[in-house]
């Protein structure tokens, strides 16, 4: 099976199987995206809103678990890292808004390095037991201390003001969201075709044939593993001022759980796949409300079919 | 001097005793063979030269500076790459993929630069490409490129090993039983194919089965049986050495 020359020296490499097709089909999803609150009602834009925030939570998880294929148990404690940030900064020491995403970023990185260095020379098992016991430990952390409001959590975050104007309504922070996405699939998508995103691909193939060539296996997996971080808590940082009021209990551990399943379920590896994923996920529960208290029943029927029919997810990158 | 020494290099793995004092040097531009019978620690030399195993003493010296207790991916920064004995392809990826691996370790470019799609990135993905192109043409699958790895022939993969390890520009190129499982053609265009490669200033060190192979090709012959050197030298005086003999057919009574 002969495949179609480059286009360019340069070009993608690594994604060959219709990339026009893809990139036109994201367009026509943009435009359409772009255009909801224009006809559809607030409760629609909420649910949109919450299936852009999960779209940027999955694509950052699969940079860690499909990218690089490191399970990640724990990835809502950087979630909560980000939120957490702009919540104390802003409602305790007056910080603007915009000046809490980079120290959010910053946060994260460092969380990253500390977790991810020492147990990511590890094979997969631990490091999934590891970011589990993290995950935890941020949410207890969370709930005990006293500058993150113990269980009830902070309210009163600043809302952002973007040239003067604060944005308060629903529609204003679904945008916001939806910029968040583009940016965050640009994002991916460019480090994936570059030549850190083909050595994760490589090490997730044959670690022993990747050090083998030259590949430094630990450094490469801890750039997976803090870019999903620095894209969780950027997720949070805007989470934080939407919701204007964060608990613990919005990163526990089934929230990990509700991230990966959205990578799983649209397909590891593959931009378009979980970005699906990421909205089946949103709004599987929301269509099952008139199942009254059957619906996490129906719901986890839904999801058991989908696995049973689309096992590597409903669309797979081509290496499985 | 010597490029790669290797002196009194020993590796057990719990009681076993897989390699004792093991002593040898590469010399620059020389085509190298390693033999001996299954079993004598070839493959094992292999994995302490790449830093797959860390020997339990002795030195690894490649242009003065010991490498033996390195990480594998620093070792093939240095200049020694391999192939191994079983072909280790990432298959489901093409295989203009699989030889831009070898250049990983010659480029540079960080994760903000991919980000951001600056110039210098730019530069150095072309230059990724070029090289990658290169070498595919140099062992003579380029018409091959965009298709995947794991579909090839067996030749042609073994050809895919040769260039991905050829792109992260040895010094020394390990081939771990390159001809195995070729017919008499492949292993014809495999000579021609080694000759190429040391004429490109590439050191050449191969273990090989094939002894018509071995001889044909090899400029120098190191000889290991149970672990330690038995022989070493040129190709006609190893193959009448009555150690070397001893070892593959047995001692006579």
């Amino acid at each position: 099976m002969e495949m179609a020359p480059l286009e360019a020296e340069g070009a993608s490499v690594v994604r060959k199987t219709g990339p026009s097709a893809t990139a036109a089909l994201g367009a026509v999803v943009l435009v359409a995206a772009a255009l909801v609150p224009t006809f559809a009602n607030s409760y629609i834009v909420e649910v949109g809103t919450t299936a852009l925030l999960y779209v940027v939570l999955c694509l950052g998880l699969n940079v860690v678990v499909g990218y690089a294929g490191l399970l990640d148990l724990g990835y809502a404690a950087f979630f909560a890292v980000g939120a957490y940030t702009t919540g104390i900064l802003t409602t305790q020491f007056g910080v603007n808004f915009w000046l809490t995403l980079p120290v959010a970023i910053v946060a994260a990185a460092v969380a990253g390095v500390v977790i991810g260095a020492p147990t990511l020379r590890l094979r997969s098992d631990y490091l999934a037991i590891v970011t589990l016991g993290f995950g935890e430990i941020v949410r207890i952390f969370a709930r005990n201390l006293e500058i993150t409001g113990g269980a009830s959590g902070l309210v009163g975050i600043d809302r952002p003001r973007i040239f003067g104007i604060a944005l308060t309504k629903i529609t204003d922070f679904y945008y916001l969201f939806l910029v968040l996405a583009v940016a965050t699939v640009f994002v991916c998508h460019s480090i994936s075709r570059s030549r850190i995103g083909r050595a994760w691909f490589y090490v997730r193939y044959d670690e022993d044939a990747a050090a083998g060539i030259g590949i430094n296996r630990t450094a490469v997996k801890l750039y997976a593993y803090v870019t999903g971080a620095i894209i969780a808590s950027v997720a949070g940082v805007f989470y934080a001022a939407k919701m204007t009021a964060i608990s613990p209990e919005s990163f526990t551990f089934s929230q990990s759980i509700l991230i990966l399943l959205g990578v799983v379920l649209g397909g590891m590896g593959k931009i378009p796949g979980v970005i699906l994923g990421a909205g089946v996920m949103t709004l599987i529960p929301e269509m099952m409300r008139g199942a009254g208290t059957y619906r996490p029943l129906v719901t986890a029927i839904a999801l058991l079919l989908l696995m049973l029919f689309r096992p590597n997810g409903l669309w797979p990158d081509r290496r499985v | 001097m010597a490029l790669l020494a290797v002196d009194q290099v020993s590796l057990r793995f719990g009681g076993l005793t897989v390699l004792s004092n093991v002593s040898f040097s590469i010399d620059q531009g020389v085509i190298h063979s390693l033999i001996g019978p299954n079993g004598a620690g070839k493959t094992s030399l292999f994995n302490c030269l790449t830093g797959f195993y860390r020997p339990a003493a002795g030195r690894i010296v490649l242009e003065g500076v010991d490498i033996g207790s390195l990480a594998p991916h620093k070792i093939t920064r240095r200049g020694l790459a391999r192939t191994f004995q079983n072909i280790r392809l990432f298959g489901e990826m093409t295989v203009l993929e699989n030889v831009m691996s070898g250049r990983h370790c010659r480029s540079s470019y960080g994760l903000l630069a991919a980000i951001a799609h600056l110039p210098g990135q730019r530069r150095e993905e072309r230059s990724i490409v070029r090289e990658s192109r290169r070498w595919l043409k140099f062992v003579g699958i380029e018409r091959h490129q965009h298709q995947l790895a794991g579909n090839l022939s067996y030749g042609d993969q073994r050809r895919v090993e040769w260039a991905r390890a050829l792109a992260s520009e040895p010094k020394i190129l390990l081939l771990d039983e390159p001809a195995a499982g070729l017919n008499q053609s492949e292993k014809a265009d495999l000579v021609a194919l080694i000759r190429r490669v040391r004429d490109e200033g590439v050191t050449v060190l191969l273990i090989e089965h094939d002894m018509g192979l071995v001889m044909q090709v090899s400029e120098h012959v190191i000889v290991l049986d149970h672990g330690q050197k038995i022989a070493e030298g040129a190709p006609a005086v190893v193959q009448h050495d009555p150690n070397v003999i001893e070892a593959y057919l047995g001692a006579e009574e």
